[in-house]
């Protein structure tokens, strides 16, 4: 055979034995690249002309990139040096705008870590709206229908503007209320804010990802909701993680939504007044049967032991803290309870049960 | 010319170019050997690959040869004691094209260190020696064929070299333009520098070499005085004015008889050239408007330092 | 000289001429002014200006970058390719002639877009703070801070060696070291132990640190338009999980330990503490001693110090104008040396060629600390147990990378953008050596083996 033939075979070989190697590893690469949500097979919806063309343009170096930016953020929180994490959050998303763990990692990094160090609360609250505009404004667009962001910013929310860990939080709850009473024309309500009058308001609202539509669902399905809470808004974006997902919700989904509507309960009345800076809450019994029949609908399609325990104990709560408040909404969930628990606990009187479980809430 | 030491000299020059492998693809110089004296003009024929331009490259550096050696003015090419008294106008000329005529000389005046006073003469000088002085200010991207060779000669001549070699320096000059460059050669070679020509276009060779190397298969085949290969030993031509033909006669029969030989009786051929250049001088001078480059006869002012030889 | 020089001219008019600096300009026009359009900042105007200056510059210097590596690729090579360099090489011309001549028109044009850029970021970064654009406390923090030129003055450091020799031999008398521990490695991990142990300070405990004063006096007791004296501070704390904030007080004396002033400090942890130091605190001359006393228990934890800055004091050093020259003179230097590689690398190969390699190595420089990093720290954690022994392929590796890391280091340490943007002077002595490794060193070992390729290169070969 001639210089030329064999130089000739051994490329043909070469070429198919690479060939195949290539074939071998593809299924596996599609597969992980499923899985992680970094599939670009479909068109990126609503997504500016930019943000695509870099996402196409890019291609395989978007990882390379992504990665730079990610050790950076890194580099510079370690340093204690912040400026620039809301730009590289923004950036390293939308290189991956599919890509769910990216939204939420950053907007938890933002509304938690960074903001726990910052000095006042000002700036911690800054944060935390860095976080909520990440997720809401940014997120919600890009990668549409994707359950974990919604229950990233129901968290954000429910545990991090609602709850009690941060000693800033009062604050965060205050600029909450300033902030809806001033959309809600001063009420606690999208009724209150007479909508179709003030077309300006309604603008603002969805402006904010609030549909008025969803929100008076919300309202035929749980209650009367206070929208100057905390918990009503990570009621919301738990619903909506429900309701707009494209795969079915996850339990984190469900359990939000039961700890935002139990909250609700507990804490869902608000005495507000931007004037005079007073802020209050009290129980809410209204939205009790809304609260039970979310633990209901989790333990329908995920009937797990530790939603039956929530429940359980949601249930006491109630009981005991609304006895005083509303009688029949206690005895409500105090029979709830009783046959939730099951026969072991039927024979127990209301009175047995206060005396029991009420000296166990005031411990 | 041949009491001087030769300017170039080659001794068993071989080049034989590789492929990626390093596997021999072609020899282009096989054992080339050849001098080249001051004040000569030496021609290098053959046909495609025979070599010519392998050798004139690496004559210059811009070749290494595989085996052999290279002396330019006693040095290695790339020597740039060397280089400061060569003079290249290559096959095609890859000029700057967005520089102006002036500025491609410019530069190269640059770089063979002169002062800026001695460069603006000199291109002044050149730019009318080569008729260019009217399209100095225009990009060499626009010239065409003929005024990028008359400026390729230019640079060639910039910097007063004792060693002009020009590479098909006639290829798209009109019969006008050829003839002012083989006058240019004639006379740098009788102010003493050697040039050494390559072309195909043998008239122009024969009109202007004294020696000539004939290339074949990257050696010589055969060298020597141009006269030598062209005049034939056998027999000799005898120019006499205009006869009559009984005049003719009488002469023809007293050389039978005298030679024994039956003589032949041609009149003297004038060349194309010479007919040409006479029909567009007569042209000239009855003001007939001619496009293209002007003409310009004078060699260059300071190229004129150097003893003027006999060839 | 003149050789040298009439090649650099026709680099740089080619560069010119092929409406590169044209476009670039526009590019960074649109950087400079567009940018801060849609930058995201952390909501503050002091923010939104630091990012801007670094941003504005970087992607800048990136785009000059780029360019100039990719001219500098075809300034040699195309020539090659397009036979221009034979008339060139085949006069009196070294083939250093020809590198250092067009390493000299890249330079200059890329030092006049970089002027162009630098000069456009500083005209906006003016415009942006009148009176009328930025709130006046605002202003005041960025011109503090941030638009002025501010000395580091590190505390003196603390000589633990002999402690680490003492804390050893009292280990060793009771045991000996355990297999793959050496005495150096040992001694550098009891140092950083003793040091850290020095750096915590439990409630109610106080820790001092001296600072010598450069030049031998302390600046003049300036009010904030002269530049204010700030002491930064970057602690832990054992409330890690909360970061409830530290309460303590800050106190300054002079050499005699006589009291100058005291600021109270009501910071989280793990955050950068910046405290405005005013003038009086310092001494007129003689080292300054600053000292953390920790609050009650009550009312804060343990603290401990970051070893590596923990403290800093930062003193006015000069204006906002000239330390921005001086970056803009290092950021240069980068770029001439991305005009090197590319000029060596388009010496000894084709352009496309040339392009690609020229981007390797420069990806590689700038990832092998990555690199380095991750091969000696592994991948093992508690979750997923200990990291996989690596392979010879991967040891192999990861010394290359490391080598590429320890290679390039000297070029990687000089962070101008970074101490532009943080208000941080920019010392003449660094912008000497930047000048003189980047466009001196590297350069020279880029130009040695670029003429060594151009002189063994046949310039007339056949492609």
């Amino acid at each position: 055979m001639s210089t030329r033939g064999k130089t000739a075979s051994v490329a043909l070989v070469a070429g198919a034995a690479l060939l195949w190697i290539a074939g071998d590893m593809n299924p596996r690469l599609v597969s992980r690249r499923a899985e992680y949500g970094l599939d670009a097979g479909q068109p990126l919806e609503n997504a500016p002309p930019w943000v695509v063309f870099t996402t196409v343009v890019l291609g395989g170096l978007r990882g390379v990139v992504t990665d730079i930016l990610w050790l950076r953020v890194s580099h510079l929180q370690m340093r204690g040096e912040y400026l620039e994490i809301v730009q590289l959050a923004d950036w390293i998303t939308k290189l991956n705008p599919r890509c769910a763990d990216h939204w939420a990692y950053h907007a938890w990094n933002m509304g938690f870590n960074v903001a726990a160090v910052m000095p006042g609360a000002h700036e911690r609250w800054r944060w935390i709206q860095h976080a909520v505009r990440l997720l809401r404004d940014e997120g919600l667009r890009y990668a549409p229908g994707e359950p974990q962001l919604y229950c990233e910013l129901s968290w954000l929310y429910l545990f991090k503007i609602g709850g009690t860990a941060d000693p800033a939080h009062g604050y965060y709850r205050r600029r909450l209320a300033c902030e809806m009473h001033a959309l809600l024309g001063g009420g606690q309500r999208p009724a209150d804010a007479d909508l179709q009058k003030q077309p300006g308001r309604d603008a603002q609202l969805r402006k904010l990802n609030l549909l008025p539509e969803i929100m008076a669902q919300m309202e035929a399905r749980f209650g009367q909701l206070d929208w100057r809470l905390p918990e009503t808004h990570a009621l919301y974006w738990a619903w909506r993680g429900q309701n707009e997902t494209r795969k079915r919700a996850p339990l984190v989904c469900y359990r939000l939504m039961y700890e935002a509507a139990a909250e609700s309960v507990m804490n869902g009345y608000l005495d507000f007044s931007p004037e005079t800076d007073g802020y209050a809450t009290r129980p809410n019994p209204a939205l009790l049967p809304g609260a039970m029949r979310a633990y209901e609908e989790t333990l329908a399609v995920y009937p797990d032991e530790s939603v039956r325990v929530a429940y359980s104990n949601f249930l006491v709560k109630a009981a005991v803290r609304l006895q005083g408040v509303d009688q029949t909404a206690s005895r409500t969930a105090f029979h709830a309870w009783r046959m939730l628990s099951g026969p072991g606990e039927s024979a127990v009187s209301y009175e047995e049960f206060l005396r029991t479980h009420g000296r166990r809430e005031i411990e | 010319m041949r009491d001087a030491a030769a300017i170039v000299e080659l001794r068993g020059l071989v080049k034989v170019f590789r492929d990626f492998w390093r596997r021999q693809k072609v020899t282009a110089v096989d054992g080339l050997s050849l001098d080249i004296y001051p004040g000569e003009v030496f021609g290098l024929l053959g046909p495609n690959g025979s070599g010519k331009s392998t050798t004139i490259k690496i004559m210059l550096g811009l070749l290494h040869p595989s085996a052999g050696t290279v002396r330019v003015f006693g040095r290695p090419p790339q020597s740039v004691q060397a280089k400061e008294k060569i003079g290249y106008l290559p096959e095609e000329s890859h000029l700057y094209q967005y520089l102006t005529a002036r500025e491609t000389l410019d530069f190269y005046g640059r770089l063979f260190n002169l002062g800026a006073r001695q460069r603006h003469e000199r291109i002044e000088q050149l730019l009318e020696m080569v008729g260019l002085a009217h399209a100095a200010d225009r990009p060499v991207g626009e010239f065409s064929k003929g005024m990028a060779r008359r400026i390729g000669l230019a640079q060639a001549l910039i910097n007063d070299p004792r060693l002009i070699i020009l590479d098909e320096p006639t290829a798209g000059l009109d019969p006008i333009g050829c003839r002012q460059v083989k006058d240019i050669i004639l006379q740098l070679a009788r102010r003493g520098r050697a040039v050494l020509l390559s072309s195909h276009l043998l008239a122009d060779v024969e009109d202007v070499c004294q020696r000539i190397a004939i290339l074949y298969n990257g050696h010589v085949c055969a060298e020597g005085r141009v006269n030598d290969f062209t005049q034939s030993k056998e027999a000799i031509c005898i120019t006499l004015p205009a006869l009559s033909p009984a005049q003719i006669e009488e002469l023809l029969e007293s050389i039978r008889q005298k030679v024994g030989a039956e003589p032949q009786v041609q009149h003297p051929r004038v060349s194309l050239e010479q007919c040409f250049l006479r029909v567009v001088q007569r042209a000239e001078a009855a003001a007939l408007e001619r496009s293209g480059a002007a003409a310009a006869t004078k060699l260059a002012e300071y190229l004129q330092s150097g003893t003027a030889s006999e060839s | 000289m003149r050789r040298t020089l009439a090649i650099a001219w026709l680099a740089a008019r080619t560069a010119v001429r092929s409406r590169l600096v044209i476009a670039l300009i526009g590019l960074l026009a649109v950087v400079v002014l567009g940018l801060p359009a849609v930058i995201k900042g952390d909501g503050t105007t002091t923010g939104k200006i630091k990012i801007t200056l670094q941003y504005s510059l970087g992607f800048s210097m990136l785009i000059l970058g780029a360019a100039t590596l990719w001219a500098a690729c075809g300034s040699i090579s195309q020539e090659i390719e397009g036979r221009q360099i034979r008339l060139v090489v085949v006069k009196p011309v070294q083939p250093w002639h020809v590198w250092v001549g067009k390493w000299l028109g890249l330079a200059g044009i890329a030092a006049l877009l970089l002027a162009v850029a630098g000069c456009a970021v500083y005209i906006y970064l003016k415009w942006h703070l009148q009176p009328d654009r930025t709130p006046p406390e605002e202003l005041k923090i960025i011109v503090t801070e941030i638009m002025c030129a501010r000395q580091k003055v590190w505390s003196r450091s603390e000589d633990v060696g002999r402690a680490a020799e003492q804390r050893l031999r009292e280990l060793l008398q009771h045991g000996t070291l355990p297999q793959g521990m050496t005495r150096r490695k040992a001694l550098a991990a009891l140092k950083r132990q003793i040091l850290t142990e020095r750096s915590a300070v439990r409630p109610g405990g106080i820790k001092t640190w001296h600072f010598d004063p450069p030049d031998k006096k302390w600046p003049v007791p300036a009010d904030a338009a002269g530049g204010a004296v700030h002491l930064r501070a970057r602690f832990f704390s054992a409330f890690a999980l909360e970061k409830k904030p530290i309460s303590g007080t800050w106190q300054f004396l002079d050499d005699e330990g006589e009291l100058r002033g005291t600021l109270p400090m009501d910071a989280a942890p793990e955050k950068l503490v910046r405290l405005t130091v005013p003038g009086e605190f310092l001494p007129p001359s003689g080292p300054l001693l600053v000292r953390f006393v920790n609050g009650s228990e009550e009312r804060s934890a343990t603290v401990i110090f970051d070893t590596d800055d923990g403290l800093e004091l930062l003193i006015p050093a000069g204006g906002f104008a000239a330390n921005l020259a001086r970056a803009l003179v290092i950021l240069w230097c980068y770029l001439a040396l991305l005009a090197a590689l590319g000029l060596t690398a388009g010496a000894l190969f084709s352009f496309p060629v040339a392009t690609f390699v020229a981007a390797a190595l420069l990806l590689m420089a700038l990832t092998g600390n990555y690199f380095a990093w991750m091969s000696t720290h592994g991948e093992g954690d508690h979750h997923h147990g200990p990291a996989e022994e690596p392979g010879f392929l991967q040891k192999i590796g990861a010394q290359a990378a490391l080598a590429v890391s320890v290679a390039v280091r000297p070029a990687l340490a000089f962070a101008p953008l970074g101490k532009l943007a943080d208000g941080q002077w920019i010392a003449w002595r660094a912008t000497a050596q930047a000048l003189g490794i980047l466009a001196g060193v590297y350069p020279g070992m880029l130009l040695v083996v670029g003429v060594l390729g151009l002189s063994r290169r046949e310039l007339a070969a056949p492609p």
